[in-house]
């Protein structure tokens, strides 16, 4: 589905709905305002509602895979669409309850301010390099990224796992609606708050929530622990509750998917790795409680191929980095080479190999 | 690729450093009009859209101006 051509060509019930907003086209990340453009700069579609004083009613587009359009529909961005329209209606009444939606002090105002991204120019050039002289989204988190790494600094987990899905505390959303509950996970800070399947979160944290991002907004900005207020609707009766975020609650995550991550591998060598299903365990002759990171992605060149220099193949197993043992995902091995190690070390990783097993050291960058 | 290592003969060394160009064009064209394709999908993106009455492009200043205006809100789409 070409989402994105779908929304430009006003399709099914957008027209309508678009017709009542001044609608603006955003190509580049060059000279973008930092301090009031706040989202998820992985995604492949992302869309702010906003008053012409710059005031944020609201923002939609969300990920939580591989697949861009999961977690997006055109429904959903007309429900969203619906319910900016009616924060617009009822501005500047409503000023206080959308303070919590603005931008939060960036740390700079540019993109082209950061040390990584000083190459590029506020604009695009269109006579030239056209494509080359177009900052992507992505790579002002990869900037940000830098900033820490380049100051040997371990990465706050806000950083390491940006924009939460809401699946993070245990609650899947509807695509199809305005910010809905689809499914509860069992033993999660949603099923514990008392959230159900076919919930309308009409409120977290005091904001109007209009969208599956707006969710995000929140839990991005919410402390490592946390407690959120609630205001959900079912069945025509509103009830309050109270989200309990626990330490941790955000490295439950997958980052895997993230375009910036890439960055991240190469801070690890250049290795893209997969933990094997039980299956593959099974005919690999590996226990489903050890580790099983097997390369699925080598760099070959540059620091990417950092890995691949020293000895690492494609198809490699690891059964052992730093002494860790116990089976882990590669969103897990991310989260924890990178805080242990800082670049220029070297970490020791048992690699199985034609059924030998192999002692090499990884290069950390 | 080395045309050397592989012919032994002058006329097969002729007949493969032609190869070995031809291939070397064949790669420059093509990297080309990747590049070519790269850069041209953001100039159709902007020519279509700029051709669009009910989009503007790009153009923050005058959205903000017109929302304004209008009493509109703004809709941003950030691809």
């Amino acid at each position: 589905m070409d989402f994105d051509g779908q929304v430009v060509r006003r399709e099914l019930r957008l027209k309508a709905l678009m017709d009542q907003f001044v609608c603006v086209r955003m190509v580049q990340a060059n000279a973008m305002d930092l301090n009031l453009f706040q989202f998820d700069y992985d995604l492949t579609f992302a869309a702010f509602f906003m008053n012409a004083d710059k005031t944020v009613y609201g923002r939609y587009g969300s990920r939580s895979d591989r697949s861009a359009v999961r977690d997006i529909s055109m429904q959903g961005f007309g429900d969203a669409m619906e319910g900016a329209l009616e924060i617009h209606r009822g501005y500047p009444a409503n000023r206080e309850t959308l303070a919590g939606k603005q931008g939060h002090k960036s740390r700079y105002e540019r993109p082209e301010q950061y040390p990584s991204l000083s190459g590029f120019k506020a604009d695009i050039d269109y006579l030239g390099q056209v494509a080359r002289s177009c900052m992507h989204c992505h790579q002002i988190s990869d900037a940000e990224r830098m900033v820490y790494r380049n100051q040997k600094e371990s990465f706050p987990l806000k950083v390491l796992f940006p924009w939460p899905m809401p699946a993070t505390i245990g609650m899947e959303m509807d695509a199809d609606k305005r910010a809905t509950v689809k499914t509860v996970s069992e033993n999660s800070p949603a099923s514990a708050a008392g959230l159900n399947a076919g919930d309308a979160i009409l409120s977290l944290n005091g904001q109007p929530i209009l969208s599956t991002a707006d969710i995000q907004w929140v839990l991005h900005h919410s402390e490592d622990i946390d407690q959120l207020k609630a205001v959900v609707r079912s069945a025509d009766k509103e009830r309050e509750l109270t989200l309990s975020l626990a330490a941790g609650w955000r490295t439950k995550g997958d980052i895997t998917w993230r375009t910036s991550t890439w960055d991240l591998r190469r801070m690890v060598g250049g290795v893209l790795l997969k933990d094997l299903t039980d299956e593959e365990r099974e005919q690999a002759g590996i226990g489903t409680a050890g580790l099983a990171l097997k390369v699925e992605h080598l760099g070959q060149h540059g620091q990417h191929g950092a890995a691949f220099r020293v000895g690492f193949r494609k198809n490699d197993i690891f059964t052992a980095y730093d002494g860790r043992k116990d089976r882990a995902t590669e969103t897990e091995f991310l989260m924890y080479s990178l805080d242990a190690m800082k670049p220029g070390m070297k970490m020791p990783v048992t690699v199985l190999r034609e059924q030998k097993e192999m002692n090499l050291m990884l290069p950390i960058q | 690729m080395s045309p050397i290592l592989i012919s032994r003969d002058s006329s097969m060394k002729c007949n493969t450093s032609y190869l070995a160009g031809f291939l070397v064009l064949a790669t420059s064209l093509s990297i080309a009009e990747q590049k070519k394709t790269r850069d041209q999908m953001v100039l159709d993106d902007r020519q279509a859209l700029q051709d669009d009455e009910s989009w503007i492009y790009n153009d923050l200043p005058k959205a903000l101006d017109i929302a304004s205006r209008t009493k509109k809100p703004l809709l941003l789409v950030f691809r």
